[in-house]
């Protein structure tokens, strides 16, 4: 390492274009254009930056050269967390092997965090408070056996999952998620040079120091108001294996946007937006089993969603709320009923998100089924038809909490 | 790589654990003579990099802290006002000329040089930070650009000011805004995020030498529990540090039996209303034993 790099306070050398073999050239220009293709902005001084870091001998330790690497290419916080996975699919890629022998800090540190133990229906766990503070990629790999198990756990429909362990993880991850679609839902990646339109008030009053002679022009932002999310969650017996996951959910979502409101529907619509606001666990807990009689029982989907339309639509729906149903669709009156409803409703709304955990099971399951016959007639009026079954599901799921509209329907 | 564990060894001795991540982006910063960004939430140590680079590498220190509304003579240089009135008035008893006078007012020795340009003109290496540019308006950060690419300084009155030694400089960012991409470019950029249990640990053990060990895992235990929960304010290494200093202070033990001690010093730990009206002695014990209190 001695005397490959200036010492500090000399002026640096030119990147000595030479000493870098082909073979490193090529792979180096590879690896940019796979990183512009992630969305990351490289321009010439990067590289060149990069050039001069593979002339040292920082190239002969691969872990000091991806953090050297990363610290060169990227620029914000999404593009830092991604480069690792970016680095070490080009490695295994090019050069056959991964990167486990040498976890870093951070892995080490989830693992020792990744401790479960049992709890009630609401009770935080050590692994969902563990998870809370990382990214749920990174849970999903750490925890657990390795990083195939976790990926496997990751795919598993919620309904096959057995083991309280493997449920913990899932509880800790679902419960991450809710704050990782606050950091993506409201994030800015790039500086916006936007200006707006003049405003002359502002402008005349600002430049009155000047003599009335307009130097220094100021702009009227567009204000942007934020979009709000209403839940309506299913809780009857057919998604007695989905709707404890989905209430999970909900409560981080309640918790990380502000302006949110929940709704519990069987037979009855109860409003449970208060209780999910709760951040204290136990008295969750016993809010929600107050609220309970009758959940797991029969649903009237289509009766709740009249309920909803006729005493709540109006205070709490407006044209920035995004609406999220968490139902399999299996509703007991004529789907006609259901389609006015959500008709109803699809007029209040930003964005109507239907998200049936039944979507995602393949085969098995699919418009023509009788169960789905009402979500035959409705999802063509959905912003967003999307299946939420397992984790990878859940987790991608962000599309529904964009502003946008223009989402396709599954 | 034993320059990077060499640089590790004298951050760790000045007082500052760094991992070999950020050992690398400080020696490729010297190295190629680029500026380091570091982001991260406050209260994770960004601002004690920089005074722990400049402690373990005897670098002069100049720190510009940033804010709303500072501007260019505040950071870069502004003339002694009251001192060249002075020499005008005096000057008018022995009737100096004026083109002297001008020539007299305008040098070096009426200069009040602010962190930019001391940075530039010092005569001994030197560490310049560049503290919360998140905080500074656009209209400087687009002139910080124009320093920090040449590391030269035009004064009307004097001409260009070349730098003596290129200042290492750090800026530290808390994400409180959006930085441009042309500063963002310009910078090796490195996230400092929250610790992992075994580095608090020995940050709580290098900052604290007369706390207990075991006293020190279960601080840094209860904290990272803590940070997994909804709060409005995510407690940070200094908060640690603090909280661990006032269970010192209150002669606690072991943090299982001092409920009283712990609910009377989460003032150190929790900042807002809001996070302290949830914390009651059940979420406490709950944070304190997750085992036991769910079994």
């Amino acid at each position: 390492m001695s005397a490959a790099l200036p010492p500090a306070n000399k002026p640096a050398k030119e990147p000595a274009k030479d000493l870098v073999s082909d073979r490193v050239k090529d792979n180096l220009s590879t690896f940019i254009t796979e990183l512009r293709a992630g969305g990351y902005a490289i321009n010439a001084s990067n590289i060149q930056t990069a050039n001069e870091i593979l002339c040292t001998q920082l190239i002969e330790d691969r872990q000091t050269l991806k953090f050297a690497l990363r610290s060169v290419f990227s620029q914000t916080r999404p593009e830092w967390d991604g480069f690792d996975d970016l680095f070490e699919k080009h490695w295994l890629f090019y050069h056959g092997e991964t990167d486990d022998q040498s976890p870093t800090s951070d892995n080490a540190g989830a693992q020792n965090r990744g401790l479960t133990s049992g709890l009630g229906y609401f009770s935080e766990t050590q692994a969902q408070r563990a998870a809370s503070t990382s990214d749920i990629d990174t849970e999903v790999e750490t925890a657990g056996g390795g990083a195939s198990d976790a990926r496997v756990l990751a795919q598993r429909d919620f309904r096959f999952v057995f083991n309280p362990q493997d449920m913990q993880q899932i509880e800790a991850s679902v419960d991450a998620l809710a704050k990782k679609l606050q950091k993506r839902t409201r994030r800015r990646t790039r500086h916006s040079n936007k200006k707006g339109q003049l405003d002359l008030r502002r402008t005349t009053r600002h430049n009155l120091k000047y003599g009335g002679w307009s130097f220094d022009l100021r702009f009227r932002k567009a204000k942007q108001s934020p979009a709000r999310f209403l839940l309506l969650l299913d809780v009857s017996q057919s998604m007695e294996v989905y709707s404890y996951l989905f209430l999970r959910f909900a409560r981080g979502l309640a918790q990380a946007f502000h302006d949110t409101d929940a709704y519990a529907f069987h037979t009855d619509l109860i409003p449970i937006g208060a209780e999910m606001k709760e951040k204290n666990s136990a008295r969750l807990e016993q809010k929600l089993k107050n609220l309970s009689s009758g959940w797991l029982g029969g649903t009237r989907i289509a009766k709740s969603l009249g309920d909803f339309n006729q005493h709540y639509a109006k205070q709490k729906v407006n044209r920035h709320t995004i609406v999220l149903i968490f139902s399999d669709g299996y509703d007991s009156t004529e789907p006609v009923h259901l389609l006015n409803e959500v008709m109803q409703l699809k007029q209040r709304c930003r964005k109507l998100v239907w998200i049936n955990p039944l979507l995602g099971r393949g085969g098995d399951n699919d418009l023509s089924l009788p169960i789905e016959q009402g979500m035959k007639l409705v999802v063509p009026q959905l912003d967003l038809y999307a299946s939420a079954h397992n984790l990878q599901s859940l987790s991608e799921l962000a599309p529904a909490f964009s502003y946008r509209r223009n989402e396709k329907t599954r | 790589m034993q320059e990077i564990d060499r640089l590790q060894q004298n951050l760790a001795t000045a007082g500052y654990i760094a991992d070999h991540e950020l050992g690398t982006v400080l020696h490729l910063s010297q190295a190629l003579q680029r500026p380091v960004l570091l982001e991260g939430d406050a209260g994770v140590g960004k601002t004690g990099v920089a005074l722990a680079l400049a402690n373990a590498q005897n670098l002069k220190l100049i720190r510009l802290q940033c804010y709303e509304g500072l501007d260019v003579s505040t950071a870069l240089y502004e003339w002694n006002y009251q001192k060249q009135l002075m020499s005008v008035r005096l000057s008018e008893r022995d009737e100096i000329a004026t083109t002297a006078l001008e020539q007299q007012i305008f040098s070096e020795a009426y200069l009040l040089p602010r962190p930019l340009l001391q940075a530039i003109t010092t005569d001994q290496p030197a560490l310049l930070l560049i503290d919360e540019i998140d905080r500074a308006d656009d209209e400087f950060e687009a002139f910080l650009l124009e320093v920090l690419a040449d590391f030269q300084i035009s004064i009307p009155e004097l001409g260009t000011i070349v730098a003596k030694h290129t200042p290492q400089v750090i800026l530290t960012s808390n994400a409180s805004r959006e930085l441009s991409d042309a500063l963002r470019r310009r910078c090796l950029y490195h996230f400092v995020d929250y610790p992992d249990h075994s580095k608090e640990q020995r940050i709580l053990q290098k900052q604290l030498p007369d706390l207990d060990q075991k006293l020190a895992s279960s601080i840094v235990d209860f904290v990272q529990r803590l940070r997994g929960e909804h709060l409005r304010k995510t407690p940070g290494v200094a908060e640690t540090l603090d909280w661990a200093a006032a269970m010192m202070q209150m002669n606690v033990s072991e943090l299982e039996n001092s409920m009283q001690a712990i609910e009377s010093s989460l003032g150190c730990l929790l900042k807002t209303r809001s996070d302290l009206e949830q914390a009651d002695k059940a979420w406490v014990s709950a944070l304190l034993q997750p085992e036991s209190s769910t079994s």
